[in-house]
């Protein structure tokens, strides 16, 4: 019963988060961050802001909190957001600090932990992408251009066709997709097609894929920056002494398309621990490994990522400290379904299976990532 | 007697912005916040800009110091018609 109380709380807790966000953005042009386009794997192996997690629910429970550095240093100083701060601010924002605490079986406590995580290698934070050094020449000359063209507009045709103005204006802006070049006045179509014919930069972009080309050339260049590499050490300490390390390593294997994308996620680790077994101490010393890949299946139409899928195979060596009736090697096979329910709100669902005893074994979570971005905004 | 049109962007996390001053066909690159100055003899003027930020950005446009326009847009890509200031 309790561990449903758990689960209710840390539901509501959720909802009242996404939906305080969610008001937020209805009233204040949709702010959303960049880590909002991550994908669900790799938000959980570094943490852009905060993320609250409630993992294994269905076997006793654990809640983990974690936050970057970057985020907590923010809620007391918000200035360290302006880009001419945040991007020199390297080791906070590649920082991950966070608790954790499990439940048994029984629901009593089970242990208790804190944990440290840095990005040794971090090419895919998505929030520092924006930054003009980041872009092919490509984008630059077409936004630069695109500013010439619309000054072009304004200064010859509008003046002529005031009645028009409204359309062309909105078709001009990209971000308003309801007017496409279909919809436009036919007189208009005539002119701008000549105008990008006689542009230099737009010349040959045929004047229906205009108003997409530059968002394309971005969408592009925001998969490919997500596709690099990210490579992770942590370390953890518990309150049963139980110390862990770990490391994993994440990386685009093929270019994504718009809505699909391929991760390489390799996971190596070592844990040491001092167990009681029938009143004696033993000292188990544990290493593990694992090798996965992380399909996005889906995507919705704000480039986030919404279906995933990780298979991986784990392997688990107990170098010593070997309770009776227990292998020093398991190999596993693993899969994570992770369903994006809200902007913030992922559920992921583990499945593991053991070869050797032939049982399946399965894990519900609730994962939430939240930033204080859109409160500072 | 020219008076002093500032622009100054403030981008969230990361971003950039061109703008283009017309008349005068103006054009410049923000690579990330702050502000520049253009000294501008009298008159109206079409100030065209476009640009991303991941985290969503201001643009605050004065005459002489004085706010004419502030805009706030969404993270992603941004452009809109041009604002015309009178200096």
């Amino acid at each position: 019963m309790s561990k449903n109380y758990l689960l209710i709380v840390f539901l509501c807790f959720c909802f009242l988060v996404t939906h305080s966000q969610t008001k937020k953005d209805s009233t204040s042009n949709v702010i959303k961050t960049a880590s909002d386009i991550k994908s669900g794997n790799s938000q959980d192996v570094l943490t852009s802001f905060f993320q609250l997690a409630l993992k294994d629910i269905n076997t006793g429970g654990s809640f983990q909190f974690n936050s970057s550095l970057i985020a907590f240093r923010a809620k007391a100083n918000p200035s360290l957001l302006v880009d001419t701060n945040y991007l020199k601010q390297a080791f906070s924002r590649n920082f991950n600090f966070g608790i954790s605490a499990s439940l048994d079986p029984n629901h009593q406590f089970k242990d208790a932990a804190i944990n440290l995580k840095y990005a040794l290698i971090n090419n895919r934070d998505k929030t520092i992408f924006y930054t003009a050094g980041n872009y092919p020449d490509d984008i630059n000359k077409f936004e630069k251009e695109k500013l010439q063209i619309q000054l072009k507009v304004y200064m010859d045709y509008i003046p002529q066709h005031r009645s028009d103005s409204t359309i062309i204006s909105r078709y001009l802006t990209s971000n308003d997709t309801a007017i496409q070049f279909s919809n436009l006045p036919d007189n208009f179509k005539v002119y701008f097609k000549d105008l990008l014919k006689n542009n230099p930069v737009y010349k040959d972009i045929p004047a229906e894929k205009y108003k997409t080309h530059l968002k394309n050339l971005y969408e592009s260049d925001i998969n490919n920056f997500g596709n690099k590499a990210l490579w992770t050490l942590a370390g953890s300490y518990s309150y049963n002494k139980k110390t862990t390390i770990q490391t994993e390593f994440l990386k685009g294997l093929v270019n994504p398309k718009k809505n699909m994308g391929l991760e390489l996620d390799i996971v190596g680790g070592f844990s040491s621990n001092d167990t009681l077994v029938n009143a004696i101490n033993i000292s188990r010393q544990a290493v593990t490994g694992s090798l996965g890949l992380n399909w996005v299946i889906a995507k919705n139409m704000a480039n986030q990522s919404i279906v995933e899928f990780k298979a991986s195979a784990s392997y688990k060596y107990i170098a010593a400290g070997l309770t009776a009736n227990e292998n020093n090697n398991v190999l596993m096979a693993n899969g994570t379904l992770r369903i994006r329910i809200t902007n913030t709100l992922w559920i992921p669902i583990d499945i593991k299976y053991d070869p050797k005893a032939g049982k399946i074994f399965g894990f519900l979570n609730v994962i939430t990532n939240f930033d204080s971005i859109r409160k500072l905004l | 007697m020219k008076k002093n049109l500032k622009i100054c962007f403030t981008f969230i996390m990361s971003g950039h912005a061109h703008i283009l001053i017309s008349p005068g066909n103006i054009s410049d690159l923000f690579p990330e916040s702050g502000c520049k100055e253009y000294p501008l003899d009298p008159g109206h003027y079409f100030i065209f800009y476009d640009g991303a930020s991941a985290g969503g950005c201001t643009m605050t446009i004065s005459v002489d110091d004085v706010v004419a326009v502030t805009k706030t847009f969404a993270a992603g890509t941004f452009d809109g018609p041009p604002v015309v200031v009178t200096i």
